[in-house]
């Protein structure tokens, strides 16, 4: 038997794909039937796709040697401390302070097989041939990309489809359809370009940069666009009417 | 702004915000109701509700000048007319209650003459998420005939009509309507069909991929240009004349100015090109197949020249110009009718 108290903790891995065959089905099937815990999983996908909305982003790889710098030096500490020290405070780390009787009479049961162990260990490493000891290689690959589509089942109902999602995704998209047509575009200028003179070639090729400048410095949305439209309409007088004003054009 | 310009947009945004629930304010009027069938569209089905308001915006002072228009949520008509005040219908459309009530519309008079409206969707915190197509507000906006309009719409139809002061208009794949309408306008669309009827103004037109169509322009100057997609234009009387597509034919009717100059070019698609001359006309073209309907000089260059209508003394400046290109098409020019 399933509670909300059982699902809610697994809900997230659940959003994020990482739960398969019983388990995703066990909680695919309360979310079916409990309203709470469905609306938990909705703020959560939510959360998720507002998440996805924002740009990636890429850790250096500098930090990643930071982190690893700190790490070995943490390892080189720990190693350099003498066992009897890090045995206290993990000791120190689980137990609470003073001491009772009874975790005095567990300390010195212990302390009687420590000293054995480590009698029984010593004699044992004294036995080991020098060239079986293995030393671990320290990993220096880069850290996991970082996930920016996450693999998550169909969800009950999908925030990322909601309206206000959708209006906010809607400037990318234009911009996108207008430079999927600029690269086409470009294509056909590339194929036009190789029958002009240098004339007109430097011509183009200082009003191609000077309007992808403006789309580069105009701001997101209309402004973009507007900018992005200027440069369809040049390229567009230069593929069509190739002997003419390659200077001049563009869209206001 | 100024504080009392503060106040009064204020104002003006909690009235547009209290109209569902005000109790029948002067010049304001709203209904809400939860019609099983509608025949209003595709959206009016069985369990949609519906919410009707109405405002009228009387100008504090200072004429209104400019209305900018922001409805991402469906389709604008913006209709002229010979009075002062702006008067709004907006009618909201949703699956249920809680989804209509995310629906905002916010309206700012500015000091300067502009009046904005816009409509947005609110977060749906802790809500049911709804799909976009499932909720829709329309604006129906009488405007004075002599306001400037800046309308953006997503897929929702764009219309003005009878306007003095001409527009810049823009669309997703919504379709644009402009009809009598004097003064510059401005239209883009990614995918929206363009249409423009009777406007006495220049005309600067361009889609990505949806088709132009044009009838009765008549200012100084005529920009259309579509990457996909055909362009038509009847009586066009525009003394500069740019069509251009990159794939998609051109059917033009125009009329050549004195002095006019029409460029009517295609990369791919043919050009057809029917005018009424007054005066002589430099005819130019270069296509895969050219028929000019009349003797013509084949130039070096891979152009094919005709003079019509020019005595040989007829100074070069008073010629109209016209320039056909069809890179992989086909151009055929024809005179309709003329006039000495």
């Amino acid at each position: 038997m399933t509670t909300c108290e059982t699902i809610q903790p697994r809900l997230t891995a659940y959003l994020d794909g990482d739960l398969d065959g019983e388990s995703g089905s066990v909680v695919r099937g309360h979310l079916r039937e409990c309203a709470a815990c469905r609306q938990v999983a909705r703020d959560g996908a939510a959360l998720r796709d507002g998440l996805r909305l924002l740009p990636p982003v890429d850790p250096p790889m500098s930090m990643w040697a930071g982190v690893q710098a700190q790490l070995a030096a943490a390892e080189v500490a720990d190693a350099r401390k003498p066992r009897w020290r890090r045995t206290v405070a993990r000791w120190a780390r689980w137990a609470p302070w003073p001491p009772t009787m009874p975790q005095y009479a567990a300390g010195a049961a212990l302390a009687a097989t420590a000293v054995v162990m480590l009698y029984w260990r010593t004699q044992r490493v004294d036995e080991l041939a020098p060239d079986a000891v293995a030393v671990a290689p320290i990993r220096t690959e880069p850290p996991h990309p970082l996930r920016t589509e996450p693999m998550a089942p169909a969800l009950v109902a999908s925030a990322g489809d909601d309206v206000t999602a959708d209006l906010l995704a809607e400037p990318a998209r234009t911009t996108e359809s207008y430079a999927q047509v600029i690269e086409e575009l470009m294509k056909l200028a590339s194929e036009a370009r190789t029958a002009w003179g240098d004339e007109q070639k430097a011509a183009f090729d200082t009003r191609l940069a000077a309007l992808r400048t403006g789309i580069d410095h105009a701001a997101q949305g209309r402004p973009q666009q507007r900018a992005q439209r200027a440069l369809i309409r040049y390229l567009q007088l230069a593929v069509v009417r190739d002997d003419v004003m390659l200077a001049g054009g563009g869209a206001r | 702004m100024n504080a009392l310009s503060r106040a009064l947009v204020v104002a003006v945004v909690a009235v547009v915000a209290a109209i569902p629930a005000a109790a029948e304010p002067p010049r304001t009027s709203s209904s809400r109701s939860a019609p099983a069938t509608d025949s209003a569209g595709a959206h009016a089905a069985a369990g949609h509700v519906r919410e009707r308001a109405r405002l009228s915006i009387e100008p504090a002072g200072h004429a209104i000048t400019r209305l900018s228009i922001e409805n991402p949520l469906g389709d604008v008509r913006v209709e002229g007319y010979d009075g002062t005040a702006i008067q709004i219908e907006t009618n909201k459309l949703a699956p249920d209650e809680d989804s209509l009530d995310r629906l905002h519309i916010s309206l700012v008079p500015n000091p300067d003459g502009t009046v904005t409206i816009k409509t947005t969707a609110d977060g749906g915190r802790e809500r049911t998420p709804v799909a976009r197509s499932a909720v829709r507000i329309d604006l129906v906006i009488r405007a004075p005939r002599d306001a400037h309009v800046e309308a953006a719409v997503g897929s929702g139809t764009l219309e003005v009509v009878n306007m003095d002061a001409g527009g810049d208009l823009d669309t997703g794949s919504g379709p644009i309507s402009v009809r009598n309408v004097q003064g510059e306008v401005l239209t883009h669309s990614v995918s929206g069909r363009t249409r423009l009827a009777q406007v006495f103004g220049s005309v600067d037109a361009q889609t990505l991929s949806s088709d132009v169509d044009l009838d009765t322009i008549g200012g100084d100057r005529l920009i259309a240009s579509v990457h996909r997609g055909r362009i038509d234009g009847r009586r066009v009387r525009a003394r500069d004349v740019e069509l251009t597509t990159t794939e998609g034919q051109i059917v033009l009717e125009a009329e050549a100015a004195l002095r006019g100059h029409l460029v009517v070019s295609s990369f791919k698609g043919d050009v057809d090109v029917q005018l009424r001359r007054h005066g002589g006309v430099l005819i130019r073209a270069r296509g895969t197949k050219v028929d000019l309907g009349a003797a013509a000089r084949p130039q070096p260059n891979g152009w094919v020249e005709t003079t019509l209508g020019a005595g040989d003394n007829a100074p070069l400046i008073e010629t109209a110009l016209v320039e056909i290109r069809a890179m992989h098409g086909n151009v055929k020019f024809a005179i309709i009718e003329s006039r000495p």
